[in-house]
């Protein structure tokens, strides 16, 4: 918490963009573990947001998020992020199974003046996150299990006019023939907000 | 029911956040799901910790322990994840064992690969249609939206090419324990850095109205005029004017970049003497416009409407000294090879016919094409590599080794291929595009992982040329401008010089 806020309630762009980077990779990290993309012994517990949520152990994961979100959050001070989304798809056939979908809708004043910053309760961004936490925890429930070995791919949607930093590629949008969608929890930092949305392939024997 | 959410202590029971309002059914999963989402979304002013739900039902989750990691994935009934919880299940293992509990199960019982769900395996771009779960206010697809990019972020990590996705590798080691090599992909700008006016340029597909000299000298044909731009001086010289029934259909420097050739409307090829801006021959031998020309030495061939290909010797008096036949349609697109031993055609007839030097028919052809063939390139790394690109029925790049005459792989782009060229600095194909983006796309060699795709033009990109320091390339479109794109760096070292690199040919001047 205290990296987040440099005076309680004051939320800066930097400070919102820490935020919603941070919230990524949390969620990256919750997405790996209980989609089970990677091993669950490979995942430690900590302690954020007021929930036990689980961080990968693993030193290639955790160089790929963090490189990630250190990305992302330059993007999001620039005000130049539109979307980020999490395709999960299968390593055999690399076929999409699951969409994360994070949209992101920036406050564009905040980004063109400097110096203004919006109030919100600390507290409340968190009760928000948190809220989408316990939903992708929770996700297991309805998303069709994925019983192959899975690989992650982490696309940005950004400004037309966004030079291409090193470690990223264009890519097309990974999308999924006739998905199911499932919308989630959003937060809102008045400077970010951010909206998460879940589609996966729609499996034909799922009769329950 | 209301279920309370107290927490014991070292367990945590999840539940869901939302207000009672919704009707929420967590065990159904229905497939209509947009109206009401499925959990609903809900600024949440509703309480703040301990919530209550009224009519909602919310599966128990006091047999999930957290702590132990023993979440089962799903309720599933698959052997591979009893097992695996089989082993999982004994306590937590501490982080130190983990890799090695990790490393132990996947030997030991791999991961159950046969039932994967086997479906359409997405090798070629996704072309955006219907499901596009994301249309919030516009629909903002790849193919029709040009208002942002997606990036992806790459790893390589090791095992060969693997063009996207990261994620643990049974056939590693150790999984988990994979390092990656990051693969540094070079920022390229994405605005041109010129945009030249060209007025009456014609947005006609089987015209080659561009070609740039190994003196660094850009020939355009614009309507019944030939235009030589010189690119270090920036000066615009009108080399000729046709007659007012005849047009120009195509340009050609000869290799040493003393001579250009025209292929005219009514089916003449002229040739120029660029420095003194005289013509010196005229030759006839076709009865329909020219739209293609390739040099190879002294020899320069001519493809046309009339569906032959002439080789000229500029040297003999004859006109021409040989025809060669084979297309049964317009032919748009001819390369000579790098060793001037091949010629690759390409006719509106989709076919791809390759032919040696001295052959009067087809030493090898092609039929997958299922449009026509303008966009011809040989590679400059590798003898008998062969980059062909297919019209709007088509939108294909297929790549071919003559040597062994096999189709080595084919790559479906979305929109037709008007124009390909292949970078000799780097292991790159650039192909510019037509419908409906009319971009310009550079590719890597072999894994045709896009490096970057350029937009700006409003027309079909049908003229593509490259520097001769192969680092910048100039895309011309009926939109009547011709854009200079930096793409290619230096072949030694990384350059940030922004000019053409004129200097470092050791030539400023036209001979």
């Amino acid at each position: 918490m205290a990296s987040r806020t440099q005076s309680r309630d004051i939320i800066t762009l930097k400070g919102s963009s820490a935020i919603v980077s941070e919230f990524f990779g949390y969620a990256a990290n919750s997405i790996l573990y209980n989609r089970g993309v990677y091993p669950e012994e490979s995942f430690a517990k900590v302690k954020k947001y007021g929930l036990p949520l689980l961080l990968s152990q693993d030193e290639s994961v955790k160089a790929f998020i963090s490189g990630v979100t250190s990305q992302l959050s330059e993007w999001l001070e620039s005000g130049m992020l539109q979307r980020v989304v999490l395709v999960v798809m299968s390593r055999a056939t690399s076929e999409v199974l699951e969409r994360w979908n994070f949209n992101i809708e920036t406050d564009s004043e905040v980004v063109k003046t400097k110096g203004v910053s919006r109030e919100k309760s600390d507290k409340e961004i968190m009760r928000e996150i948190q809220a989408i936490m316990r939903q992708i925890a929770s996700s297991i429930t309805y998303l069709p299990c994925l019983e192959e070995p899975c690989v992650i791919d982490v696309l940005a949607y950004t400004d037309i006019d966004v030079q291409i930093p090193t470690m990223w590629i264009e890519s097309d949008a990974k999308l999924i023939e006739n998905p199911q969608m499932v919308k989630l929890c959003s937060f809102d930092t008045k400077i970010h907000k951010v909206n998460t949305l879940v589609s996966y392939k729609n499996n034909d024997d799922d009769d329950e | 029911m209301s279920e309370s959410t107290s927490p014991k202590s070292g367990r945590s029971i999840l539940n869901l956040d939302g207000s009672p309002s919704s009707e929420v059914r967590i065990s159904h999963p229905s497939s209509m799901l947009s109206p009401a989402s499925l959990i609903s979304p809900s600024s949440s002013s509703s309480s703040p910790s301990t919530t209550v739900y009224s009519d909602r039902f919310i599966p128990s989750r006091t047999g999930s322990n957290f702590a132990l990691f023993n979440l089962a994935r799903s309720p599933t009934r698959t052997a591979s994840s009893v097992s695996s919880d089989g082993v999982s299940g004994n306590g937590g293992f501490g982080t130190g064992t983990g890799t090695y509990s990790a490393a132990l199960r996947s030997v030991i019982f791999g991961v159950d690969d046969d039932e994967y769900v086997g479906g359409n395996v997405a090798t070629t771009p996704v072309t955006p249609g219907r499901g596009d779960p994301i249309v919030s206010t516009s629909g903002r697809r790849v193919g029709s939206g040009v208002n942002r990019n997606i990036f992806r972020y790459m790893t390589d990590v090791g095992g060969g090419e693997r063009v996207g996705g990261f994620g643990p590798f049974e056939d590693s080691p150790l999984p988990g324990v994979v390092t990656p090599s990051p693969m540094v992909s070079r920022k390229v700008s994405r605005t041109p850095y010129k945009v030249l006016d060209a007025p009456a340029l014609q947005d006609d597909f089987y015209l080659n109205l561009v070609d740039w000299s190994s003196n660094n000298v850009l020939a355009v044909g614009l309507g019944n005029c030939v235009y030589l731009w010189n690119a270090c001086t920036s000066k615009v010289t009108k080399l000729c004017e046709l007659g007012t029934d005849d047009s120009v259909c195509s340009v050609g420097w000869e290799q040493r970049g003393t001579h250009l050739s025209v292929g005219t409307n009514l089916g003449e090829v002229q040739i120029w003497d660029a420095s003194k801006c005289q013509k010196l021959r005229t030759m006839e031998g076709h009865r329909l416009r020219v739209g293609a020309l390739a040099w190879s030495m002294s020899i320069l061939s001519s493809g046309g409407r009339d569906k032959t290909i002439l080789h000229h010797d500029i040297r003999s008096p004859n006109d021409c000294v040989m025809k060669l036949t084979g297309h049964k349609s317009e032919v748009c697109g001819l390369k000579w090879s790098y060793d001037n031993c091949q010629l690759a055609s390409g006719g509106n007839d989709n076919k791809l016919l390759v032919w040696n030097q001295h052959s009067r028919h087809p030493i090898l052809k092609y039929s997958e094409h299922t449009a026509a063939v303008k966009a011809i390139a040989w590679s400059p790394h590798l003898n008998g590599l062969l980059a062909s690109g297919g019209g709007t029925a088509d939108r294909c790049i297929r790549f071919w080794n003559t040597t062994t005459n096999t189709q080595l792989s084919s790559l479906n782009t979305g929109s037709q291929v008007c124009n390909l060229v292949w970078s000799k600095n780097v292991n790159e194909v650039v192909s510019t595009h037509g419908y409906s983006q009319n971009q310009i796309i550079v590719w890597r060699y072999p894994t045709m992982s896009k490096i970057v795709t350029l937009t700006g033009h409003t027309f079909r990109v049908l003229y593509l040329t490259i520097s001769p320091d192969g680092q910048t390339i100039v895309t011309g479109a009926g939109d009547e401008t011709l854009r200079f794109w930096n793409v290619f760096p230096c072949s030694k070292s990384q350059n940030t010089a922004r000019d053409i690199g004129s200097t470092s040919l050791g030539r400023s001047h036209i001979r």
